[in-house]
Protein backbone atom coordinates (compact mmCIF):
# COMPACT_ATOMS: atom_id res chain seq x y z
CA UNK A 1 0.00 0.00 0.00
CA UNK A 2 1.26 3.47 -0.87
CA UNK A 3 2.57 5.52 2.00
CA UNK A 4 0.35 8.63 2.03
CA UNK A 5 3.40 10.69 2.92
CA UNK A 6 4.94 9.94 -0.47
CA UNK A 7 4.04 12.18 -3.35
CA UNK A 8 1.73 10.15 -5.56
CA UNK A 9 -0.06 11.10 -8.78
CA UNK A 10 -3.49 12.59 -8.27
CA UNK A 11 -6.47 10.58 -9.37
CA UNK A 12 -8.92 13.46 -9.24
CA UNK A 13 -8.59 16.28 -11.75
CA UNK A 14 -8.55 19.98 -11.08
CA UNK A 15 -11.54 22.21 -11.60
CA UNK A 16 -11.47 25.04 -14.10
CA UNK A 17 -13.86 27.98 -14.12
CA UNK A 18 -14.15 31.15 -16.21
CA UNK A 19 -13.97 34.44 -14.35
CA UNK A 20 -13.69 37.93 -15.82
CA UNK A 21 -12.32 36.64 -19.13
CA UNK A 22 -9.74 34.35 -17.56
CA UNK A 23 -9.63 30.65 -16.83
CA UNK A 24 -8.92 29.78 -13.20
CA UNK A 25 -7.68 26.30 -12.45
CA UNK A 26 -7.87 24.95 -8.91
CA UNK A 27 -6.23 21.70 -7.98
CA UNK A 28 -5.36 19.01 -7.88
CA UNK A 29 -3.24 19.57 -4.78
CA UNK A 30 -1.65 23.02 -4.54
CA UNK A 31 -2.32 24.10 -8.11
CA UNK A 32 -4.08 27.45 -8.27
CA UNK A 33 -3.41 29.37 -11.47
CA UNK A 34 -5.07 31.86 -13.79
CA UNK A 35 -4.67 31.68 -17.57
CA UNK A 36 -5.84 33.58 -20.60
CA UNK A 37 -8.32 31.60 -22.73
CA UNK A 38 -5.55 30.95 -25.31
CA UNK A 39 -3.16 29.66 -22.65
CA UNK A 40 -5.92 27.51 -21.16
CA UNK A 41 -6.71 25.96 -24.55
CA UNK A 42 -3.04 25.32 -25.21
CA UNK A 43 -2.65 23.72 -21.78
CA UNK A 44 -5.80 21.63 -22.27
CA UNK A 45 -4.62 20.35 -25.67
CA UNK A 46 -1.22 19.52 -24.24
CA UNK A 47 -2.77 17.73 -21.26
CA UNK A 48 -5.04 15.61 -23.48
CA UNK A 49 -2.15 14.67 -25.76
CA UNK A 50 0.02 13.75 -22.77
CA UNK A 51 -2.83 11.74 -21.23
CA UNK A 52 -3.16 9.69 -24.46
CA UNK A 53 0.58 9.07 -24.54
CA UNK A 54 0.59 8.06 -20.86
CA UNK A 55 -2.24 5.56 -21.51
CA UNK A 56 -0.26 4.09 -24.40
CA UNK A 57 2.73 3.69 -22.10
CA UNK A 58 0.57 1.64 -19.72
CA UNK A 59 -0.87 -0.59 -22.46
CA UNK A 60 0.44 -4.20 -22.36
CA UNK A 61 2.12 -3.84 -25.75
CA UNK A 62 3.11 -0.23 -25.18
CA UNK B 1 3.61 53.89 21.66
CA UNK B 2 7.10 52.83 22.66
CA UNK B 3 9.08 51.10 19.93
CA UNK B 4 9.50 47.78 21.74
CA UNK B 5 6.03 47.73 23.32
CA UNK B 6 4.72 44.85 21.19
CA UNK B 7 7.93 42.93 20.48
CA UNK B 8 7.44 39.21 21.27
CA UNK B 9 4.20 40.07 23.05
CA UNK B 10 2.31 36.91 24.07
CA UNK B 11 4.80 34.50 22.54
CA UNK B 12 5.72 31.41 24.49
CA UNK B 13 9.25 31.08 23.15
CA UNK B 14 10.61 34.25 24.67
CA UNK B 15 9.03 36.28 27.43
CA UNK B 16 10.83 39.59 27.69
CA UNK B 17 11.30 41.00 31.17
CA UNK B 18 10.54 44.68 31.72
CA UNK B 19 14.24 45.30 32.08
CA UNK B 20 15.04 43.57 28.79
CA UNK B 21 12.33 45.56 27.04
CA UNK B 22 13.83 48.75 28.49
CA UNK B 23 17.30 47.81 27.30
CA UNK B 24 16.01 47.22 23.79
CA UNK B 25 14.08 50.48 23.91
CA UNK B 26 17.26 52.32 24.86
CA UNK B 27 18.99 50.78 21.83
CA UNK B 28 16.61 52.53 19.42
CA UNK B 29 18.61 55.30 17.80
CA UNK B 30 15.85 56.88 15.75
CA UNK B 31 12.10 56.76 15.10
CA UNK B 32 10.97 57.32 11.56
CA UNK B 33 7.67 57.57 9.68
CA UNK B 34 7.39 56.20 6.16
CA UNK B 35 4.55 56.53 3.66
CA UNK B 36 2.57 53.60 2.28
CA UNK B 37 3.98 51.65 -0.68
CA UNK B 38 7.58 52.75 -0.11
CA UNK B 39 10.59 50.48 -0.50
CA UNK B 40 12.72 50.73 2.60
CA UNK B 41 15.54 48.41 1.56
CA UNK B 42 16.50 46.65 -1.64
CA UNK B 43 17.79 43.12 -2.04
CA UNK B 44 21.58 43.00 -1.77
CA UNK B 45 21.93 46.04 0.47
CA UNK B 46 24.47 45.96 3.28
CA UNK B 47 22.87 46.86 6.58
CA UNK B 48 24.20 48.43 9.73
CA UNK B 49 20.87 48.64 11.50
CA UNK B 50 17.68 46.65 11.96
CA UNK B 51 14.08 47.83 11.81
CA UNK B 52 11.41 47.45 14.48
CA UNK B 53 7.91 47.93 13.08
CA UNK B 54 5.98 50.04 15.59
CA UNK B 55 2.75 50.76 13.70
CA UNK B 56 1.43 49.74 10.29
CA UNK B 57 2.20 46.81 8.00
CA UNK B 58 5.28 45.93 5.99
CA UNK B 59 6.36 43.14 3.67
CA UNK B 60 9.47 41.32 2.61
CA UNK B 61 9.42 40.42 -1.07
CA UNK B 62 11.34 39.07 -4.02
CA UNK B 63 10.58 40.11 -7.61
CA UNK B 64 11.16 37.69 -10.49
CA UNK B 65 13.07 38.72 -13.61
CA UNK B 66 9.87 40.06 -15.18
CA UNK B 67 9.04 42.13 -12.13
CA UNK B 68 6.32 39.89 -10.75
CA UNK B 69 6.34 40.02 -7.00
CA UNK B 70 6.20 37.24 -4.45
CA UNK B 71 5.65 38.50 -0.94
CA UNK B 72 7.65 36.20 1.33
CA UNK B 73 6.73 37.71 4.69
CA UNK B 74 4.01 39.96 6.06
CA UNK B 75 4.91 42.05 9.08
CA UNK B 76 2.66 43.35 11.82
CA UNK B 77 3.46 45.82 14.61
CA UNK B 78 5.99 44.44 17.06
CA UNK B 79 7.94 42.55 14.40
CA UNK B 80 11.70 43.02 14.20
CA UNK B 81 11.47 43.11 10.42
CA UNK B 82 15.10 42.48 9.53
CA UNK B 83 16.74 41.34 12.73
CA UNK B 84 18.29 38.50 10.72
CA UNK B 85 20.35 41.14 8.90
CA UNK B 86 22.29 41.66 12.16
CA UNK B 87 24.32 38.43 11.70
CA UNK B 88 23.80 38.18 7.91
CA UNK B 89 24.82 41.80 7.11
CA UNK B 90 23.35 41.62 3.59
CA UNK B 91 19.67 41.51 2.82
CA UNK B 92 18.60 38.68 0.50
CA UNK B 93 15.17 40.21 -0.20
CA UNK B 94 13.59 43.65 -0.35
CA UNK B 95 11.50 45.35 2.33
CA UNK B 96 8.61 47.74 1.71
CA UNK B 97 5.71 49.34 3.51
CA UNK B 98 2.13 48.43 2.68
CA UNK B 99 0.62 51.18 4.82
CA UNK B 100 2.02 54.26 6.41
CA UNK B 101 4.31 53.01 9.16
CA UNK B 102 6.34 54.11 12.11
CA UNK B 103 9.60 52.28 12.61
CA UNK B 104 12.38 52.23 15.19
CA UNK B 105 15.96 51.98 13.93
CA UNK B 106 18.32 49.87 16.02
CA UNK B 107 22.01 50.08 15.06
CA UNK B 108 23.81 46.76 14.84
CA UNK B 109 26.52 48.14 17.10
CA UNK B 110 23.94 48.51 19.88
CA UNK B 111 22.63 44.99 19.23
CA UNK B 112 26.18 43.67 19.38
CA UNK B 113 26.73 45.26 22.79
CA UNK B 114 23.39 44.06 24.11
CA UNK B 115 23.86 40.47 22.98
CA UNK B 116 27.43 40.38 24.29
CA UNK B 117 26.39 41.67 27.71
CA UNK B 118 23.15 39.74 28.10
CA UNK B 119 23.07 36.11 26.88
CA UNK B 120 19.43 35.66 27.92
CA UNK B 121 18.36 38.59 25.79
CA UNK B 122 20.58 37.33 22.96
CA UNK B 123 18.76 34.01 23.08
CA UNK B 124 15.38 35.74 22.96
CA UNK B 125 16.43 37.77 19.92
CA UNK B 126 17.63 34.55 18.33
CA UNK B 127 14.23 33.06 19.15
CA UNK B 128 12.56 35.95 17.35
CA UNK B 129 14.41 35.12 14.13
CA UNK B 130 13.54 31.44 14.59
CA UNK B 131 9.91 32.47 14.81
CA UNK B 132 10.34 34.12 11.40
CA UNK B 133 11.84 30.88 10.10
CA UNK B 134 8.88 28.90 11.46
CA UNK B 135 6.51 31.20 9.59
CA UNK B 136 8.52 30.78 6.39
CA UNK B 137 8.14 27.00 6.71
CA UNK B 138 4.42 27.41 7.11
CA UNK B 139 4.26 29.73 4.08
CA UNK B 140 6.08 27.05 2.05
CA UNK B 141 3.46 24.55 3.14
CA UNK B 142 0.69 26.97 2.25
CA UNK B 143 2.00 27.67 -1.26
CA UNK B 144 2.99 24.07 -1.98
CA UNK B 145 0.05 22.16 -0.62
CA UNK B 146 -3.06 24.31 -0.40
CA UNK B 147 -5.50 25.27 -3.14
CA UNK B 148 -6.59 28.86 -3.73
CA UNK B 149 -9.24 29.06 -1.03
CA UNK B 150 -6.98 27.20 1.40
CA UNK B 151 -4.15 29.67 0.87
CA UNK B 152 -6.35 32.69 1.50
CA UNK B 153 -8.07 31.06 4.47
CA UNK B 154 -4.68 30.18 5.95
CA UNK B 155 -3.33 33.72 5.58
CA UNK B 156 -6.43 35.26 7.15
CA UNK B 157 -6.32 32.73 10.01
CA UNK B 158 -2.63 33.39 10.60
CA UNK B 159 -3.03 37.15 10.51
CA UNK B 160 -5.98 36.97 12.88
CA UNK B 161 -3.89 34.96 15.37
CA UNK B 162 -0.88 37.26 15.08
CA UNK B 163 -2.95 40.41 15.47
CA UNK B 164 -4.88 38.95 18.40
CA UNK B 165 -1.55 38.36 20.17
CA UNK B 166 -0.82 42.11 20.06
CA UNK B 167 -4.36 43.30 20.71
CA UNK B 168 -5.17 44.32 17.14
CA UNK B 169 -7.84 41.65 16.63
CA UNK B 170 -10.58 40.58 18.99
CA UNK B 171 -10.28 37.12 17.46
CA UNK B 172 -13.06 37.72 14.96
CA UNK B 173 -12.41 41.05 13.26
CA UNK B 174 -9.44 43.21 12.43
CA UNK B 175 -8.27 46.00 10.15
CA UNK B 176 -6.27 44.80 7.17
CA UNK B 177 -5.49 47.74 4.89
CA UNK B 178 -4.17 45.76 1.94
CA UNK B 179 -5.73 45.18 -1.47
CA UNK B 180 -6.51 42.05 -3.47
CA UNK B 181 -3.29 42.38 -5.47
CA UNK B 182 -1.31 42.30 -2.21
CA UNK B 183 -3.28 39.26 -1.13
CA UNK B 184 -2.50 37.67 -4.50
CA UNK B 185 1.21 38.35 -4.09
CA UNK B 186 1.09 36.76 -0.65
CA UNK B 187 -0.79 33.66 -1.77
CA UNK B 188 0.61 33.25 -5.30
CA UNK B 189 -2.73 33.98 -6.97
CA UNK B 190 -3.94 36.55 -9.45
CA UNK B 191 -6.16 39.32 -8.12
CA UNK B 192 -9.10 37.80 -10.02
CA UNK B 193 -8.50 34.44 -8.38
CA UNK B 194 -8.35 36.14 -4.98
CA UNK B 195 -11.56 37.97 -5.75
CA UNK B 196 -13.32 34.69 -6.55
CA UNK B 197 -12.04 33.08 -3.35
CA UNK B 198 -13.14 36.03 -1.21
CA UNK B 199 -16.57 35.92 -2.81
CA UNK B 200 -16.84 32.22 -2.02
CA UNK B 201 -15.82 32.79 1.60
CA UNK B 202 -18.37 35.58 1.85
CA UNK B 203 -21.20 33.63 0.20
CA UNK B 204 -20.57 30.66 2.46
CA UNK B 205 -20.67 33.00 5.45
CA UNK B 206 -17.18 32.13 6.60
CA UNK B 207 -15.58 35.56 6.44
CA UNK B 208 -15.72 38.88 4.65
CA UNK B 209 -12.85 41.12 3.57
CA UNK B 210 -14.20 44.51 2.62
CA UNK B 211 -13.08 48.12 3.03
CA UNK B 212 -9.78 47.12 4.63
CA UNK B 213 -11.52 45.06 7.29
CA UNK B 214 -11.78 41.32 7.87
CA UNK B 215 -14.77 39.96 9.74
CA UNK B 216 -14.74 36.27 10.53
CA UNK B 217 -18.15 34.66 10.94
CA UNK B 218 -17.01 31.05 11.25
CA UNK B 219 -13.45 30.83 12.60
CA UNK B 220 -13.35 27.00 12.99
CA UNK B 221 -14.39 26.53 9.38
CA UNK B 222 -11.94 29.18 8.14
CA UNK B 223 -9.09 27.49 10.00
CA UNK B 224 -10.19 24.08 8.76
CA UNK B 225 -10.19 25.23 5.12
CA UNK B 226 -6.75 26.76 5.61
CA UNK B 227 -5.46 23.67 7.51
CA UNK B 228 -4.31 26.26 10.03
CA UNK B 229 -2.55 24.93 13.11
CA UNK B 230 -1.11 27.86 15.11
CA UNK B 231 1.57 25.76 16.82
CA UNK B 232 4.28 27.39 14.68
CA UNK B 233 3.37 30.84 16.00
CA UNK B 234 4.32 29.87 19.57
CA UNK B 235 1.51 31.90 21.06
CA UNK B 236 1.42 32.11 24.82
CA UNK B 237 -2.24 31.29 25.36
CA UNK B 238 -4.44 31.46 22.33
CA UNK B 239 -7.64 30.75 24.20
CA UNK B 240 -7.12 33.68 26.56
CA UNK B 241 -8.56 37.09 25.84
CA UNK B 242 -6.49 38.96 23.28
CA UNK B 243 -3.97 41.45 24.61
CA UNK B 244 -5.32 44.84 25.58
CA UNK B 245 -6.89 46.36 22.52
CA UNK B 246 -4.83 49.26 21.28
CA UNK B 247 -7.62 51.09 19.57
CA UNK B 248 -8.86 51.72 16.08
CA UNK B 249 -6.08 54.21 15.42
CA UNK B 250 -3.50 51.45 15.56
CA UNK B 251 -5.60 48.60 14.26
CA UNK B 252 -5.60 50.13 10.82
CA UNK B 253 -1.90 50.76 10.75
Amino acid sequence: MDDPRNLTPFEVGGKAVAEEGLVLLDGPDGIAISMTPDAAEETGTSLIAAAREARDQLAPDG
Amino acid sequence: MRCMELFLRNRSIAVLTDQERERLEAAVAERRRLPARATLLDRGEHLRQSTMLVTGFMIRYIDDTEGRRQIVAFHVPGDFVDLHAFPLHVLDHSIATLTGVEIGIVPHGALKRLTAEDPDLAQKLWGSTLLDAAMHREWLFRLGRLDAVGRVAHFISETNARLAAIGYSDGKAFGLPINQTDLGEITGLTAIHVNRVLRMLREERICTFRSSRVEIADLPRLEQIGQFDPTYLYLENRSADPASPLGEENSNG
